[in-house]
């Protein structure tokens, strides 16, 4: 229980504290066969719906309904305990949260129509889906995501959620403004294997917190052309006097160096659709790429 | 040492108890995301600085961030390597023999 007692606001009677720890209990033994998708207990997850509600401020009665939220749908529990053992407050909420995902109850006007509380705890579950939606299959997290701009995002901003809504536009963008994300993890090789991952993570963890998707490409762009300094720094002195040792070896002879680029240049040419664009790339290429070798050669020569 | 290197020294020297991540050490050192980052981790090998992974209670499913900050091994050196030239000069006169 103490995961719940950690959870909830101090200023709970112990009447109230007592039938949410009801509510956990009861939510534990409905959803106890179950498990998300990252393999974790159920009931971690309505738990942690309730703890992003309890941050909310929201009362006694919306934390029952966030820890009961799933039993209706996913288990057999039956509405008329529910009603006889937490009220019908409760249970109207978790069948109006019920309506809502379906399209047929919810009505058009829903958005307006549907009572605040509800739309909060369904922001909150989204909320909570989003954080851990990396278990879902890709088109899952696409999907829900777009449908979190698209639809969730305009219920936060109406219920004044500015917090909320942010972290949920952010999850959402990140996840929908991948390829920064993608070419990124696909950089990455470069870097030391068994550091690979802390890198990305913690790359991950600063692009979630840049709320404009304009930022983060520039963030990711950034560290894309810094990966290979990177990769060179993890490696350590001896890689990076090899590596160096290696360039200057290139760069001494014309044919090294050009048997280096001419394929580079060659496929750019060959990637480009019109002939004029080739030729374009043919006459302007080549002379910046010798320039560079020379400005090269300049700085490599002891 | 790299006037890049220096100003990230500075930015962890301000507050030196303070635990910074990456993106806020960008954002006030200027320095470009590529540049950072192979300092951080040089700094980290001489045991200039530290760095761990935040709590993961506070984040609840959020990715989790990756703080630095200076160690103690760290600030005395940082003090000596960013203080300028004019107060080395001016320093008490040691033993010459």
């Amino acid at each position: 229980m103490s995961a719940l007692a950690a959870v909830l606001p101090a200023s709970l009677t112990p009447d109230q504290v007592r039938t949410l720890e009801r509510a956990y209990a009861v939510a534990a033994y409905w959803h106890r066969d179950q498990t998300r998708k990252s393999g974790e207990p159920y009931i971690t997850h309505p738990l942690a719906v309730a703890a992003i509600l309890a941050e909310h401020g929201a009362d006694h009665e919306l934390l029952c309904a966030a820890l009961l939220h799933d039993v209706l749908d996913d288990t057999a529990c039956p509405v008329g305990d529910l009603t006889a053992e937490f009220g019908e407050e409760v249970t109207r909420l978790l069948t109006d949260l019920r309506a809502l995902d379906d399209p047929e109850l919810r009505g058009a006007d829903w958005e307006s129509s549907t009572d605040e509380r509800v739309l909060t705890l369904k922001l909150a579950d989204r909320l909570h889906n989003l954080r851990t939606m990396r278990f879902l299959p890709s088109e899952k997290q696409l999907l829900k995501s777009r449908e979190t701009l698209d639809v969730y995002l305009p219920v936060a901003d109406r219920l004044g959620m500015a917090e909320l809504g942010r972290e949920l536009e952010g999850l959402a963008r990140t996840r929908l403004g991948l390829p920064a994300f993608r070419v990124l993890t696909a950089g990455a090789v470069l870097l030391p294997r068994d550091v690979r991952a802390r890198w990305l993570a913690e790359w991950l963890g600063e692009l979630y917190w840049l709320s404009d998707p304009r930022s983060r490409r520039r963030l990711a762009a950034e560290l894309l052309v810094g990966l290979p300094r990177l990769a060179a720094t993890l490696r350590g002195p001896a890689f990076r006097r090899g590596l160096l040792a290696a360039l200057r070896w290139i760069v001494r002879s014309n044919l090294r160096t050009w048997a280096l680029l001419g394929p580079l240049i060659a496929w750019m040419v060959l990637e480009t659709t019109g002939l004029g664009d080739a030729l374009t790339i043919l006459i302007t290429v080549p002379p910046v790429l010798a320039a560079g070798v020379t400005a090269l050669r300049a700085r490599l020569r002891d | 040492m790299t006037p890049q290197t220096l100003a990230v020294l500075r930015e962890l020297l301000d507050d030196p108890s303070a635990e910074h991540y990456g993106l806020e050490l960008r954002a006030a050192t200027g320095l470009a995301g590529g540049t950072l980052y192979p300092i951080l981790v040089r700094l980290e090998e001489r045991g200039w600085v530290e760095s761990r992974w935040d709590d993961p209670a506070a984040h609840q499913g959020r990715p989790p961030r990756r703080y630095y900050r200076i160690t103690e091994d760290g600030l005395a050196r940082a003090r000596a390597a960013t203080a300028p030239r004019a107060a080395v000069r001016w320093g008490p006169v040691g033993d010459v023999s």
